[in-house]
Parts: structure tokens; C-alpha cells; sequence
């Protein structure tokens, strides 16, 4: 048996990855898929234009990867292109340097007319120098990460969420069980060999085994704005810095990113000052972009794999993105995987497998490359019935075969909650469904936790419309429903 | 194009405002149509337009009632552009979004039968019947209180000469000189917006931007329709990008505000009988609600009912058209309701809604200029009666 | 000096409340508001107090009188308390929904199964004051606003609880919300319906049986229904008030206005940006509005009378005076206490600083209290002079109610 731990895209990758050559795999979670910073990430399927002066291995990666993605994954990937923008006060001539750079990887690029850019994307800045278009996409992170587990499922593998790895069995040496804590206590499984994709919490968990993996962290701030604002991906032209891609995605638009060192796997507390560092450098690509609304702000943290030789690096951004794979199957039955991008965890999970597999004498190649993740029921059929929530139209036909499960796990899978309203008054309605399943006390719990979790994302971008959306909120939680505030 | 645009919170206060929700259980509503399909649309481009956007009056109720300012109504009239319609009711909708081209021939609205079934007119909505108005000659300079330019809208023009002719009546009577506006028959754009022609509309405003005759002076424009006049207020230097040369004023407010005292003290001596007011949904949303109610009361007014009909179905050409029938009898049944049969008289602002309002109610509706213009003549009579007696 | 008129800047529950004060003492009025107020969202009910400092109020009653003083400015609590419960009940008289002011403090039940006291409620929404002897909740197939199973749990008790789902209607469609429920129940054909289907679901049931529907029964017509519901049943029937919007606050508001304005109060749309040195307000297009002193009752940040802005500041929206700030790491609830202060004249409702209804579960009785407030600060001795609201008589009520612990005790069972 193969324990992979981490729900991410990096393990259910490499969980997919082996169910395809027929390998048993247990996939362990300590919370909901996308949990970490797969369920926290810009949304972005890079082209590879980002990488192509910083560093051209990842940006060769990204490009191949791309294109796999869009074959494999269709229903989670939305084709809508992208453009680097140069603005006339841009210093340097970055952009020749960035058009050798794609030449070089073979990225396809062409340049456009700024008035091009113009038509699509009204808001963006009036004073372009020059406007190319890469074939960017945009990644639906939750749905990808739901269409990895539906797949693996179905060819025997096993997802459990909310299960913690507490502990690792080293006898000898070598792992040969992990010790869990899941919602029905502790559970223990044998093991043969343990991979580590826990993402930033890869040290910790690299700990358990007594291999300690150094790792650098860097926590990255983005901002959801309600309505989508422009139709393609919007990158600015110039070395990758703080604030400089709008994604848009489904109805809102992700504006992104910083990158602040901490020590802390966790994501960070979103701060005020933050949020206003990034809305000044968004107003350099887009003049009105105060006057968007901010629905959310929300953070993830990236890790990067820092042997003790490139230490005291100064921004964790100058170090490659490329990802590593600690092999220590041999000796002690592990194998880890940091660092990468969204884009690339197939590639990453591939390699990782590879590993897995010489190790227990599997002979079978990978297969992901071409094997088609296959959609379930469409969403027009999930629009059947009572709509719960009206921002998203999510209906009752979608949420029915969820309602065993706590309320936390319908959000992802369905958008429940996500939209404008942020659950002011759709989750009350979703408790009605739930309270069919599960005792009052229960729905209550599981309202006031969705409730918690909503309201950080909120309470750092309260101001303007989205001030007025909180206060109702509140009004509509204690003088409607009666709930217990915090 | 639009601010706020993003700002919509959910809360359905919008909805619930909607007179079009309570009546009609297939229209979505306000918050579905406006900010929901407008958010859709800018992730879907070429969504294909909601069933039934096309049975919002416009009335822009919602639109008032929102707390976080966003444009519900005109996003709605945006969603509405992008139907698909057949040629014949693009054509219909074409002449009816231009009322002024039809006030230059006021016949036309007379059509009926099955012509007027083919094009898609609702047979059974009554229509008005041509009053064309007697055009000033050169009016005065100046009067003891300045200059106001009069708004003669298209029907007013077509359908209710007599208004224009009794506002200006009583305006001279107050003291001011009046100018009647524009020279030609032209739009204020209201009707083409409404039907869901954004960009017809701005071009038929510009027009008539160009045209209005306001100059310097003039203290303010007197409007006697209160669609006209809430698209000269609000959406002219909001949504059509047109400056307003003199602040606009209903006629009502402005009698109230300006008619000396002693023309009110003079009003008292004639009877009135039953007299209802009906404020037109436009009036609530650009100006409120009472102005009418007090200039009834003012004019010394026996008893004073107010419709409580947030809106009576005529909403412009509205109910003119076929598809829009059932929900505006639906709507206009509720004032029937009210009036239950008795008989008076119904102040309303606006021609479409005073046709559609006597229709449903059987009361006998009159443009308050007239009415105030009708009192002050039979106070006259009355009062020359009265010294006539005293005389003998 | 009395003036001859005042202007009230909103038309949420404290506004209007000031207008009708003013309008029943035969002032002239005007209301100028950029909006809605909250009303619509409401169920209906008139919060009275539910927290003090983290510990539920067993009496609010009584709370009131012992804190009223220290909480506002005015005259002692009691006295005051007494004389405002008689002119709200006369304005409910007024606009046809007389609800006796009760003697022990009451409890309703909200749609997720929670209690919590109340003060006034209309006539048709749910109040107790002891658990019943047997309820039989009943759901709509397809509102799922208000789910039989949810809504039971707060009628645990020594009492009979039955739930039961109604079917849809023929016209149901997926996105019927409350709103187009009301609106179909006033309907002759929707009315027919629901008794019918009453009738059939819920047969003979226990003698003193309780009907708990959620809140549909009509937007205009709600009395006919009621009434007519609850003879054919031959038991009580109750509305529970859902999430927002809600019929409950639509109905009040609707008669509310309607009588205001037919008793000469005049409304202005727009929003207020300057108040007036010669009385009245201006309007953002700069058109004036009103006369003689203003009151403000715009209502908080919800309402649109407290702006917060990306910095984390909170600013008055007319005066644009400073009321607060964020900073990094504040509880960001503490701006929803911003307000003004009753020194500046007339301020009411939500927009008083310090009022927080979602912790304190007293939005009803700070409108009234405040509002009343505001308008003796501008017409004063005017409250206690009060003798009539429109035609009703303002009867001096009696009023002390008897706690103990209706809401604890109520749990407890
Ligand atoms: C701000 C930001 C923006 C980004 N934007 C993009 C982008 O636009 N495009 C792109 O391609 N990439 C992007 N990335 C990178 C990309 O998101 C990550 O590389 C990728 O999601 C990592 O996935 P993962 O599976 O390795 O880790 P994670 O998604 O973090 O998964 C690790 C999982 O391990 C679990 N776990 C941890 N400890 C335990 C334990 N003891 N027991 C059980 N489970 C445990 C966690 O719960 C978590 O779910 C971005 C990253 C950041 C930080
Ligand atoms: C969802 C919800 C449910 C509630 N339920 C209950 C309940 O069941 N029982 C209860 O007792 N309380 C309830 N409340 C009470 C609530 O918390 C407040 O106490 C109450 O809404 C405050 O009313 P208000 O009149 O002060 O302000 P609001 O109702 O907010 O009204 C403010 C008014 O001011 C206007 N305004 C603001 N700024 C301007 C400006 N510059 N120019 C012109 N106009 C302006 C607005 O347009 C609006 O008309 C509820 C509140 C909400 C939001
Ligand atoms: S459009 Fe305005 S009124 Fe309607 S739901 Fe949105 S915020 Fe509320
Ligand atoms: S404009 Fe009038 S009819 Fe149209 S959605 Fe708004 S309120 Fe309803």
C-alpha cells in the first residue's frame, strides 16, 4: 500500500498517477480537498510567459504542461488566453529580452495592438507601449482537484479527508505504517512506501519520518473582485514582482500576488496594509480599479525547496520554482515532492510515481499524459430543483448527493457560498437540507464553522459595497436566524 | 460603463419594490435581471438574454430601493437589447421607441384591428385619441418673475394640447414669462431606453439636447410628464452624457413652490368632488411622492384619495404592446380595486398612465395643470357669481 | 420655537416612526431617503433585547427600565417606556395590526430552530410566552427557507411536535422565493390552495394544537387569509419569520408608508448631501429639499449613513465627519457602533452611536426609543403631548411586565 499525504493537486497527482499503473493507493488529508495552497492559488494556468527571462526550465514546463492539461482535463481548464501588457513608463527594454526569452522556450506569442487589448478589457491602462498574446488559461483549482478524486475513486484508490497523518512507523528504519486521526478517532495503516505532498507543511511532516526537509515559505496575498472585469488573463510585462496578473475566473477576477517570507505552513492573516500594497500596484494596470468592489482577500503560501547551500537568499521569488523530488525510498521507504506550480503537478506527480513504482517493481509507464480525467454530471443537470444559492445557482439536485456530508465539504464541489452574498443567505437554507441528515446541534456547529471561514476572507476588505454586504450579513445571522455571533 | 455595477448585496429589496414580481409568477425580477444576468453575461459574453426581461416596465422602482446604488433598472434596459425579436416587432418596437416621429402624425396611434394585431399592438389597450395644442405666439420677454421654458413632451404635444395650454395659463397667472420647448416634436429618449434601445435612445436625446432652445435666463424647465421629467434630471447628465441647461421641475412641485398664496386663498370656493391622486412610479423613484396629494389639498379639494398602486401598468408604450397586456391589466386592476366603481376625478402626470388608469377605473383622469387651470376658472366664475349676487 | 416643519433623512423603522410623530402632532413633514430602509428585511417583530455584556436578558422588560437612562439621554425609563408602548400600539391600531402588549415577556422562533425573546410582534407572526401543548409545523415543498425539521427543534418541550411538507402548487417554478410565495397566497386561487392542502395535511390533530407556517400568508390581503386560515382549522395559526426579505416587514411597510403619505407627509427620493442652514437638506444633484430642522435616521453602515472606506476609516456620510478607525488588527465589529452622537439634534435608529441590534437584539426599541428622542430634541414636549396617531387614541398603557426568564425558562423546558 502506498500512503500519499496531502489532498493537493501534487498528491492526488501522484495518487492518479499510480492507480493508473495499478498500484493501491491511500490518500490522506488533514482537511477538505484543497485544503492547502492548491484550494488557494491564483487560478492561473501559466503559458510559461511568467518564467521565460527568470528562469527557462519552469517556463519549458509550464509550456508542456499547458498544453497536457487543456488534452486531460478540459472541463477544468477555460481557454481564454492571455496578454502581457507594457506600460509607456516601463524602464528598460525588458520586453525584448522576455520575446527572445518565449522564442526560446518555443512559447507561441504575438505581438497585438494595445487598442486590441483595449476592446476586450475596457479598464486596463490607456498608455500601452506594446500588448502580446500568450496562450495563458485559467486552472479551476477545486474543480481539477474534485475531477482528481472522482477518477481516482473510481479505479479503486482511496481520498479520505479530514484525516490527519499523526504519526509514522519507522521500524527499522524503513516506514511500514502511519497512525491517523480521522473524524472516527485514531486508525492506523500499513504502509509501504509514504509520499510527502503536504505542500508548505512538508517539513513538518518530513519530521515524522526523521528526514527533515529544508523548506522556505512565502506567503502570497490575493484579492477577489466581484465581477470579472476582463475576459482573458491580463499579466503586466516586466520581471516577476508583487501584483502584476488579474485572472479572471468564472464571475470574479483574482488579482495577485506578493510574496512575504514566514515560518509558518499556515496561510497567513490578511492584513490591511497588505491589501493596499497590492490594490497600488493593480491601479498601474488598471487606473479604476479602486472603484472595483473587493469581495474577498485571501492568501497561500508557497514552499520552496532551500538546500542549506542557497540560504540567505534574499526574496523567495529568485529562487527557481522548479520542483524537487527527495528520493529516499531506497533506504527509508519515502519519497517527497516540493516546491512547482499548479500547472506542473502532473509532470511532478510523474516523476514522483516513477520513483514509487521502480521501488515496488512496477513496470508500467505512466499513463497520465493521455488519459482523459472524465467529467461526471454536467451542471445544467445540477440546476434542477429549489435554488439554495442564488448567487452561484447552485439547486438542490447538486447538493443532494452531499448532504451526508458536513456542510464545509458542499462548498468547494458546487461554489455553494462563494459568490457576492458570501452565505449571508443561502447557508441557512443549506442548513435545512443538512438538519434532514444530522441532528440540530450538529447543523449548528457546521453552520458557525462555515460562517468562521467565511468571514476571514471578509473582514480584511471592509469597505464600500462589500462593508454594506458584512453588516447584512451580520444583521441577517443574528436578528434573522438567531445564530450566536463570534 | 455603469458605477456600481458590482455592488449588489443580495439583499432582494429591489424585489420586493418590483410591482412586475408580485404580479407576474414567470418574471425573474429585478436582482435576476439586473446585476445577476449582468455578472453572468461579463463571464458568458453572448449569453443569450433572460425570458421575460422584456415584462420589466422600467419603472425603476428597484432601482430606488437599492442600498448600495446599484444602476438595477439600467442594467436591465441593457439586458433587454441583447433579445433576439423578429423583424416585425423590431419595427413596431423601432416607432414606438420614437414617439416623437409618431406625435408628428398622431393619427397613427388610432391603428387598430388586425393591422394593429400583425404589428403587435395590443388591441384591447386603449389608445389615445389626437388633441394637438395651439402653439403660442411670441411669447412675452420677461415676466414681473423671470422666464421658465415649458416642456412640451411629444404627447403632450399629440394627445393633450390642453395641458400645455393650462400650465402656461397658470404660469403667466404667477407671474412668469413662459418659453415652450423644443420648437419641433422631439424625445427625451425615455421611451427608447425603456425598451430596451440604450443607444437609440442616447442618439434621440442628443438630438433633442440640440435642438431644447434653453437659453440663458431661464430659471427652469417645467415638465409635465413625469417620465420626461426624470429622464431630463437623472439620466440625461447621468446616462446619456447630456448637460441640462436650467433645473428641471415637475409641474406640480413647481406650483406648490411658486404659485403666490393668494392664488391657493382664490381656489377655495369651488367644490371638487372625489379627486384621487396617482403619483407614476417615475415620479416616485426621480422626485417621491405627495407632491400631488398636497397641490390637491392646496387647491382646496373636497376629499383626497391616494391610489396605492406603485405602478398601474401603462408604463409608457408598455401596454400598448400585445405581450405586455395580461401584466398590465393585472397591474391596473389593483387601482381598479381601490376606486371600486365610484366615480371622480384622477390627477395623474403622465398621458399613458391617465389612458390606462380611466380605462381600468372608469374615473375621469386629468393632467393636474388642467385641473388647477379648470379650478381657478370655475373659482372665477364662482367668485364673479358670488359678487354678482351681492350685488342684486 | 415649534417649527412648522421638519425633514426626516430616511425611511427605515426609526425614520419612519419620527414622521409619524411629527405628522400625527400635524407638522409638516418630509422624508427624504436614497433608498429602502431595512424594514423589508425584517420579519416583522420588534426586537426588544436579547444581550447585556454577554449574558441573555431574562427580562427585557425590565432591563429597559433599569437601563434605559444610562444607555440614551432622556427622561426616566419607565415613564418614558410606557409612554412610547401606548403610541406604537396606536400606530399598530392604526395600520390594522393590533397586538396587545403582553404581560410576561415572549419568545418567537427563528428558521433555524433558535429562540429568541420578543417584544411586539403583528398579529399573524409567532409569539409565545409558554411552551404549547402540542404544534404541528408545516413546510412548503420547495421553500427551502424554512425547513419543518429545523424549525421544530425550537419547540422542544413537554408539547407534541409534528412536522409536515406541503406540496408545490401547479405554478410553482425553481426560483420562487418568499416574495412570489406571498404574492400567489393573494391570490383567490393561491388562498384556495393552501387551505385546501391545510385541511387535508394536517386532518383533526391534538385539541390546542398550534399551526406554525413559515412566512408567506400574503403581501396585501395577509389579514383575510389569516383570519380565514385559522377558522376553517379551527386552531391558531402562527407565521414564522424567514431570512430576508421578509413579508412580515414588507406588510408593516407597506401600510406604514401608505398612511403616511395619505396624511400629508411628503417623500423625496434622492440622496442628502449637505443639510441646510435655512432648514431642510440638499440633494447630491444639488436640488434643495425639505424645510425646517432635519433628523437624520440613515441608518449605519447598512443603511448608508456610515461609509467605510479602504483605509479603515468610518465617516458620517452627510457631515463626511470622522467617526472611527481600523486599525490592523481591530475587531472590525466595533464599526457598526459607530454613529452619532443625540447632542448633534435629531439623529435616530441605527446611525446612534453605540447601538449594536445584532449583539443586543434591540433594533426594534432603539428605533422607537431614539426616533422619539430625536423628535423631542426637535419639537420639545412634543412625545408626551401626543394624544391621537390618525384616528386612534393614544390609551396611556398600564405596562409592566411580569419576567421571569420566559426565554431561559422556555430552554430549560
Ligand atoms: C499565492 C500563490 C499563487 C499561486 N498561483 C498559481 C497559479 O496561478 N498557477 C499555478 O500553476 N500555480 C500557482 N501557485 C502554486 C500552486 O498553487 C502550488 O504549487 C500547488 O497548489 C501546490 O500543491 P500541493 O499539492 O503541492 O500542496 P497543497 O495544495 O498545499 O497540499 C498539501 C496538503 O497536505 C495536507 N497536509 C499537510 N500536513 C498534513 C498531515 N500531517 N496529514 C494529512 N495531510 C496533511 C494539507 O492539508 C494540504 O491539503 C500559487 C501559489 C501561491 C502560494
Ligand atoms: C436583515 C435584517 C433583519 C432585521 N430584523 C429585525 C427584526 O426582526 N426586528 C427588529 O427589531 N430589528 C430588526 N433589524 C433591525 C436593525 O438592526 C436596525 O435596528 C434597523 O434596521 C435600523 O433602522 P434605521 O431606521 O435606523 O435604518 P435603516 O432601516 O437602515 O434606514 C436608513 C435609511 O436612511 C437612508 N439614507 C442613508 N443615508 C442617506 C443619505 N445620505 N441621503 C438620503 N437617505 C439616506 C437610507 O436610504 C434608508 O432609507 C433587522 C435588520 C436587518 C438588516
Ligand atoms: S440590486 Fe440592490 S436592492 Fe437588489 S439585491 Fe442587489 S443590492 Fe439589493
Ligand atoms: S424597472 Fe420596474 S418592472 Fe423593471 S425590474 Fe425594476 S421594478 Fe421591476
Amino acid at each position: 500500500m502506498v500512503v500519499v499525504v496531502g489532498a493537493g493537486a501534487t498528491g492526488l497527482g501522484v495518487a492518479w498517477d499510480l492507480v493508473l499503473r495499478g498500484v493501491p493507493v491511500t490518500v490522506v488529508d488533514a482537511g477538505d480537498l484543497g485544503h492547502g495552497t492548491s484550494g488557494r492559488f491564483h487560478g492561473l494556468l501559466h503559458s510559461g510567459g511568467r518564467y521565460v527571462v527568470s528562469d527557462v526550465a519552469a517556463a519549458r514546463e509550464c509550456w508542456q504542461e499547458n498544453q497536457i492539461l487543456r488534452r486531460i482535463a478540459p472541463s477544468a481548464v477555460e481557454d481564454t488566453g492571455g496578454f502581457f501588457i507594457e506600460g509607456a513608463d516601463e524602464e528598460g527594454d525588458f520586453a525584448a529580452e522576455w520575446v527572445a526569452g518565449c522564442r526560446a522556450v518555443g512559447l507561441p506569442v504575438s505581438d497585438e495592438a494595445p487598442a486590441r487589448l483595449r476592446g476586450l478589457v475596457p479598464e486596463v491602462r490607456r498608455d500601452l507601449r506594446r500588448v502580446f498574446r500568450v496562450p495563458d488559461a485559467v486552472l479551476e483549482g477545486f474543480r481539477l482537484l474534485h475531477l482528481l478524486r472522482r477518477n481516482i475513486v473510481k479505479r479503486g484508490g482511496v481520498v479520505l479527508t479530514h484525516t490527519r497523518v499523526a504519526r509514522v512507523d519507522m521500524t527499522g528504519g524503513r516506514v511500514v505504517g502511519v497512525d491517523m486521526e480521522g473524524p472516527g478517532g485514531r486508525d492506523r495503516i500499513a504502509c509501504d512506501v509514504l509520499v510527502n505532498a503536504a505542500g508548505p507543511w512538508a517539513g513538518t511532516v518530513s519530521q515524522l519520518y526523521g528526514d527533515p526537509i529544508p523548506l522556505q515559505l512565502g506567503g502570497g496575498l490575493m484579492l477577489i473582485f466581484a465581477n470579472r472585469h476582463t475576459p482573458v488573463v491580463v499579466n503586466r510585462l516586466s520581471p516577476p514582482g508583487d501584483g502584476d496578473i488579474l485572472v479572471p475566473h468564472q464571475s470574479v477576477a483574482i488579482f495577485g500576488t506578493t510574496d512575504v517570507r514566514q515560518d509558518d505552513p499556515e496561510p497567513p492573516p490578511v492584513t490591511r496594509a497588505e491589501v493596499l500594497r497590492l490594490m497600488a500596484s493593480g491601479r498601474a494596470m488598471f487606473p479604476t480599479m479602486d472603484s472595483w468592489r473587493v469581495l474577498r482577500a485571501f492568501t497561500g503560501v508557497r514552499p520552496l525547496y532551500q538546500p542549506a547551500d542557497g540560504k540567505g537568499e534574499a526574496g523567495s521569488r529568485r529562487v527557481t520554482r522548479d520542483f524537487t523530488v527527495i528520493d529516499r525510498v531506497r533506504d527509508a521507504g519515502v519519497v517527497a515532492v516540493v516546491g512547482g506550480k499548479f500547472t506542473t503537478f502532473r509532470a511532478m506527480a510523474e516523476r514522483t510515481a516513477d520513483v514509487v513504482a521502480r521501488q515496488l517493481g512496477v513496470s508500467a509507464p505512466s499513463r497520465t499524459r493521455t488519459q482523459l480525467l472524465e467529467a461526471g454530471v454536467s451542471r445544467a443537470a445540477d440546476s434542477n430543483g429549489p435554488v439554495v444559492c442564488e448567487c452561484e445557482d447552485v439547486a438542490t439536485a447538486a447538493l443532494a448527493p452531499m448532504t451526508a456530508e458536513p456542510l464545509s465539504a458542499w462548498r468547494t464541489p458546487t461554489w455553494l457560498a462563494m459568490g457576492p452574498c458570501q452565505g449571508t443567505f443561502c447557508l441557512h437554507r443549506a442548513a435545512g437540507l443538512r438538519r434532514q441528515r444530522a441532528s440540530a446541534a450538529h447543523v449548528a456547529a457546521e453552520v458557525g464553522a462555515l460562517r468562521t471561514e467565511r468571514d476571514r476572507g471578509f473582514t480584511s476588505v471592509l469597505w464600500g459595497a462589500n462593508a454594506q454586504e458584512w453588516a447584512l450579513n451580520r444583521a441577517v445571522r443574528a436578528e434573522s436566524l438567531g445564530e450566536a455571533l463570534p | 460603463m455603469f458605477d456600481a455595477d458590482d455592488a449588489c448585496l443580495k439583499c432582494s429589496l429591489c424585489v420586493t419594490a418590483c410591482p412586475v414580481y408580485r404580479e407576474d409568477p414567470q418574471f425573474p425580477g429585478p436582482k435576476v435581471l439586473g446585476p445577476e444576468w449582468h455578472r453572468a453575461a461579463l463571464a458568458l459574453p453572448g449569453l443569450t438574454a433572460a425570458d421575460h426581461v422584456d415584462d420589466c416596465t422600467f419603472c425603476q422602482l428597484c432601482e430606488a430601493a437599492c442600498p448600495a446604488d446599484v444602476p438595477v433598472a439600467h442594467l436591465i434596459a441593457h439586458h433587454k437589447a441583447s433579445q433576439a425579436k423578429s423583424p416585425v416587432v423590431r419595427l413596431r418596437d423601432a416607432v414606438l421607441a420614437r414617439p416623437h416621429l409618431m406625435a408628428r402624425a398622431p393619427g397613427l396611434a388610432g391603428l387598430g384591428g388586425p393591422p394593429a394585431r400583425w404589428v403587435g399592438l395590443s388591441v384591447e389597450t386603449r389608445r389615445p385619441r389626437p388633441q394637438p395644442l395651439r402653439w403660442p405666439a411670441e411669447p412675452a420677454a420677461t415676466g414681473a418673475r423671470g422666464i421658465v421654458a415649458l416642456f412640451v413632451d411629444c404627447f403632450t404635444r399629440a394627445y393633450d394640447g390642453g395641458a400645455a395650454e393650462a400650465a402656461s395659463r397658470l404660469l403667466k397667472a404667477w407671474g412668469y414669462a413662459v418659453r415652450w420647448v423644443p420648437r419641433e416634436s422631439r424625445c427625451c429618449g425615455a421611451a427608447a431606453y425603456a425598451a430596451g434601445q440604450p443607444a437609440t435612445a442616447r442618439r434621440i436625446a442628443a438630438a433633442t439636447a440640440e435642438d431644447l432652445g434653453v437659453n440663458h435666463g431661464v430659471q427652469a424647465i417645467v415638465t409635465l410628464n413625469a417620465t420626461c421629467d426624470g429622464t431630463l434630471r437623472d439620466e440625461w447628465p447621468r446616462y446619456f452624457h447630456q448637460d441640462v441647461p436650467a433645473p428641471v421641475v415637475p409641474f406640480a412641485a413647481f406650483a406648490l413652490a411658486e404659485a403666490p398664496p393668494a392664488f391657493w386663498d382664490s381656489l377655495v370656493a369651488s367644490p371638487s368632488g372625489l379627486v384621487f391622486v396617482h403619483t407614476t412610479c417615475r415620479a416616485k423613484v426621480s422626485q417621491g411622492e405627495g407632491a400631488l396629494l398636497a397641490l390637491a389639498r392646496r387647491a382646496g379639494a373636497d376629499v383626497v384619495e391616494r391610489l396605492d398602486v406603485e405602478c398601474c401598468g401603462a408604463a409608457g408604450s408598455y401596454a400598448f404592446k400585445a405581450e405586455h397586456h395580461g401584466v398590465a391589466q393585472r397591474l391596473g386592476r389593483r387601482a381598479a380595486g381601490q376606486v371600486g366603481g365610484r366615480s371622480g376625478t384622477l390627477l395623474v402626470d403622465s398621458g399613458t398612465c391617465a389612458l390606462h388608469l380611466s380605462q381600468m377605473t372608469g374615473l375621469y383622469a386629468e393632467h393636474p395643470a388642467r385641473w388647477l387651470d379648470q379650478r381657478r376658472r370655475g373659482s372665477e366664475a364662482n367668485l364673479g357669481r358670488s359678487t354678482a349676487a351681492r350685488r342684486t | 420655537m415649534t417649527p412648522g416643519a421638519v425633514t426626516v433623512v430616511g425611511r427605515g423603522p426609526a425614520g419612519l416612526f419620527a414622521a409619524t410623530l411629527l405628522a400625527a402632532a400635524g407638522l409638516s413633514v418630509h422624508v427624504v431617503s436614497s433608498s429602502s430602509g431595512t424594514l423589508p428585511l425584517w420579519s416583522g417583530r420588534f426586537n426588544f433585547r436579547d444581550w447585556d455584556q454577554g449574558m441573555v436578558v431574562d427580562n427585557p422588560w425590565d432591563w429597559w427600565m433599569e437601563h434605559g437612562e444610562q444607555h440614551f439621554v432622556g427622561g426616566t425609563a419607565r415613564a418614558r417606556w410606557r409612554r412610547l408602548w401606548s403610541i406604537w400600539r396606536a400606530v399598530g391600531q392604526q395600520l390594522g395590526m393590533d397586538s396587545a402588549i403582553p404581560e410576561r415577556n415572549r419568545w418567537t422562533v427563528t428558521p433555524l430552530g433558535r429562540r429568541r425573546p420578543v417584544f411586539w410582534t403583528p398579529p399573524w407572526e409567532l409569539a409565545l410566552d409558554r411552551a404549547p401543548v402540542a404544534v404541528a409545523v408545516v413546510g412548503l415543498e420547495g421553500l427551502l427557507d424554512f425547513e419543518p425539521e429545523l424549525v421544530a427543534d425550537g419547540f422542544q418541550g413537554p408539547g407534541a411536535v409534528r412536522t409536515l411538507r406541503l406540496p408545490w402548487p401547479p405554478d410553482w417554478h425553481r426560483g420562487w422565493n418568499t416574495v412570489r410565495w406571498g404574492a400567489f397566497l393573494d391570490t383567490g386561487s393561491g388562498a384556495d390552495w393552501l387551505e385546501q392542502q391545510l385541511v387535508r395535511a394536517l386532518g383533526r390533530g391534538p385539541a390546542g394544537e398550534l399551526v406554525v407556517l413559515p412566512q408567506v400568508l400574503g403581501l396585501s390581503r395577509t389579514d383575510v387569509l389569516h383570519q380565514r386560515l385559522e377558522r376553517r382549522l379551527d386552531r391558531l395559526v402562527r407565521e414564522v419569520g424567514l431570512a430576508p426579505p421578509g413579508l412580515g416587514g414588507m406588510r408593516l411597510e407597506a401600510r406604514w408608508t401608505a398612511w403616511l403619505l395619505s396624511s400629508g407627509v411628503q417623500m423625496h427620493h434622492g440622496r442628502v448631501r449637505a443639510i441646510r442652514d435655512a432648514g431642510g437638506i440638499t440633494l447630491t444633484d444639488g436640488r434643495p429639499v425639505g424645510e425646517g430642522p432635519v433628523i437624520l435616521a440613515t441608518g449605519g453602515i447598512l443603511g448608508g449613513g456610515v461609509c467605510l472606506s479602504a483605509d479603515g476609516t468610518g465617516v458620517d456620510a452627510i457631515h463626511r465627519r470622522l467617526l472611527g478607525q481600523l486599525a490592523e488588527g481591530d475587531d472590525p465589529a466595533r464599526a457598526l457602533q459607530w454613529g452619532l452622537v443625540l447632542g448633534d439634534g435629531g439623529v435616530a435608529g441605527r446611525q446612534t452611536a453605540g447601538c449594536d441590534p445584532d449583539v443586543h437584539g434591540d433594533g426594534g426599541a432603539v428605533c422607537l426609543w431614539t426616533a422619539a428622542e430625536a423628535v423631542d430634541r426637535v419639537v420639545p414636549g412634543l412625545v408626551d403631548r401626543l394624544s391621537r396617531i390618525g384616528t386612534v387614541e393614544v390609551a396611556v398603557l398600564d405596562v409592566s411586565v411580569r419576567g421571569p426568564q420566559t426565554h431561559k425558562e422556555a430552554q430549560r423546558v
